[in-house]
């Protein structure tokens, strides 16, 4: 019986531990720049595939090649920024529009580096065994992942002086340029933060999922509705708590729909986000 | 010439036809009223697929259990109105906030693949339909593809005049007013959330249009034949031609029928197959990002009623 209630218990925490991964970037430039960046899943697939070169192709220590695929997609997503929705800022319709071709751009070019067959990123991680039920190490470490990116980004947002810039930044870009905040550095910093964040999200998911050119992407439903529902102010823990209410009503949806209407349970749970929210809007 | 490939070069006109259509209807939601569908072919296939079941012969098709026989008019009349529905009630859910419309038709467009895919006993799954087309048994090859040449080249020109006629009319005007500033119009008035969800019927109506003569062309219909690049190719011949001016969108779609027409000649790499399948997107991406930040207004520009 314990073994059936953590089985299910393991795959809702695996999978709320990816969503959190996968939606904190994109949260932070949903709130900081103000707009939906459909192309977030994908630097996770990049920052997933990186880490697999680095670790399964050349064989370094797959904590190195995390730091080193980390700050290698921190500069590739500052690099998209800056020779395209930099020129945007401010028009969201045309940043969701642009960022649709990011995307394309961004999944098609892993797909032509990587080619379209399944990857698995194998790494030998020991389980931990508490009164007969067995912790897989991978979930330990999915939820390292998301303990250390709550502390960190807390201790940013609040403790440093680029941290407090971007909360001035989301709050009133064009206030926050007027008191003197460089807010391009600022954007930098918050793009670098996101590749950083995308590629935590990007190896947890290549624990759960085995890696192809699209296995980001199918996660940008949940992610939209995640970001919309955990609210306007930059605060990491309402995140992880729209991730855990998302997370269990797909999981009691799944027990009512079959599993290929996947996508339509993330649609309706889409819908009710952006209800909800506006409901606590008014 | 032989007749082969006089037909070859027809149904390659009819297929541009076809997306022209598409690419007017999409002028009318993001050049006129500034809605991001990122759903088109979702609304296509919805089109395509419903005229199928209604005229499939349930005879002729084994794997599907419900067809109703009916001939192309009624199917047409029928599946434009229920995608109308369907439109207005994925508009009505959240009432139209852009950004979050962007999003739920880009859903919803996967939604209607994947059901389409799984209820084999309505649309045959992956199998897919067959009709049969009145024209088809009638006239031969070369006949059948001239006559369905003229037939779309008809319906493009009605399209082209209706929304052109909308665009200049009150209706369209009202659309410009809200796309450019929502608060000054809804102060003069106007409920500008009406209009928009409006406009978005109209465009998802015109897209069905597109797809239910697509179903009557091809005369079967397999998912595989509305892969999500559909969206992606409207688009970019919309921005690449100028949203907010029909003759724009059209040209774009010729430009880039064109493209791909060269593309599929040339770009062969013997034994990188995925090279060549990837450098589509990614040439589409890179071009839809280039338009979007070098030149927002396309080739030829927004084209305005003197008063918008």
């Amino acid at each position: 019986m314990t073994q059936q209630v953590w089985a299910i218990l393991d795959s809702f925490l695996m999978q709320t531990a990816i969503l959190f991964l996968l939606a904190s970037g994109f949260f932070l430039i949903h709130r900081t720049a103000n707009f939906l960046n459909i192309a977030h899943p994908d630097y996770a697939t990049v920052g997933a595939y990186l880490i697999w070169s680095t670790a399964s192709l050349l064989g370094w220590n797959v904590w190195i090649a995390t730091v080193i695929s980390m700050v290698a997609t921190g500069f590739i997503t500052n690099l998209i920024d800056r020779v395209s929705f930099r020129y945007l800022r401010g028009a969201p319709l045309a940043l969701l529009l642009c960022s649709m071709g990011v995307g394309l751009v961004v999944r098609y070019s892993a797909f032509m580096i990587w080619g379209g067959r399944f990857k698995k990123l194998t790494i030998i991680l020991p389980n931990l065994e508490i009164g007969g039920i067995v912790v897989s190490g991978s979930l330990l470490v999915a939820l390292a992942f998301v303990g250390l990116v709550i502390l960190l980004f807390y201790f940013i947002l609040n403790y440093t002086r680029l941290g407090i810039s971007i909360r001035a930044v989301a709050d009133n870009p064009s206030l926050a340029e007027n008191f003197g905040i460089d807010t391009e550095r600022t954007m930098k910093f918050v793009w670098f933060l996101t590749g950083c964040s995308a590629t935590l999200g990007g190896l947890v998911l290549a624990f759960y999922q085995p890696l192809t050119y699209s296995v980001g992407f199918r996660w940008i439903l949940l992610i939209v509705a995640v970001s919309i529902l955990a609210g306007e102010r930059i605060k990491f823990p309402n995140l992880l708590g729209a991730c855990v209410v998302i997370t269990a009503s797909m999981e009691i949806g799944l027990f009512f729909i079959p599993e290929y209407y996947r996508m339509g349970i993330g649609f309706a749970m889409l819908i009710i986000a952006i209800l909800v929210r506006r409901v606590l809007q008014k | 010439m032989t007749t082969a490939f006089a037909a070859f070069i027809l149904s390659f006109v009819s297929l541009f036809l076809i997306y022209a259509i598409l690419v007017l209807a999409l002028n009318l939601q993001w050049g006129q009223a500034g809605i991001l569908n990122f759903g088109v072919v979702g609304f296509v296939m919805l089109g395509a697929y419903i005229t199928g079941v209604l005229m499939i012969d349930p005879a002729t098709v084994p794997h599907v259990d419900v067809g109703f026989n009916l001939p192309f008019p009624v199917a047409f009349v029928i599946a434009i109105t229920v995608t109308g529905i369907i439109a207005w009630l994925v508009s009505s859910i959240v009432r139209l906030g852009i950004e979050e419309l962007a999003i739920i038709s880009l859903a919803f467009a996967e939604l209607v693949h994947i059901t389409i895919e799984n209820e084999t006993w309505l649309t045959g799954g992956t199998r897919g339909i067959y009709i049969s087309s009145l024209l088809d048994e009638k006239l031969g090859l070369l006949e059948f593809n001239v006559a369905f040449a003229v037939i779309l080249l008809v319906v493009v020109l009605l399209v082209y005049y209706f929304t052109r006629t909308l665009n200049f009319s009150q209706f369209g005007r009202i659309l410009n007013a809200t796309r450019q500033d929502e608060l000054k119009a809804k102060s003069l008035g106007f409920n500008t959330v009406s209009y928009r969800m409006k406009a978005f019927v109209i465009g998802c109506m015109l897209m069905a249009v597109g797809g239910s003569f697509y179903m009557y062309f091809t005369m079967r219909a397999v998912p595989a034949m509305y892969p999500v690049d559909m969206t992606f190719i409207v688009w970019i011949a919309l921005l690449l031609g100028g949203s907010g001016n029909n003759l724009g969108a059209v040209l774009g779609m010729c430009i880039y029928i064109l493209m791909d027409a060269l593309a599929r000649l040339f770009l062969n790499i013997p034994g990188h197959p995925e090279i060549a399948a990837g450098l589509k997107y990614v040439i589409i991406g890179l071009l839809l990002v280039a338009v979007i930040v070098r030149r927002p207004e396309g080739i030829l520009g927004p084209k305005r009623s003197r008063y918008g």
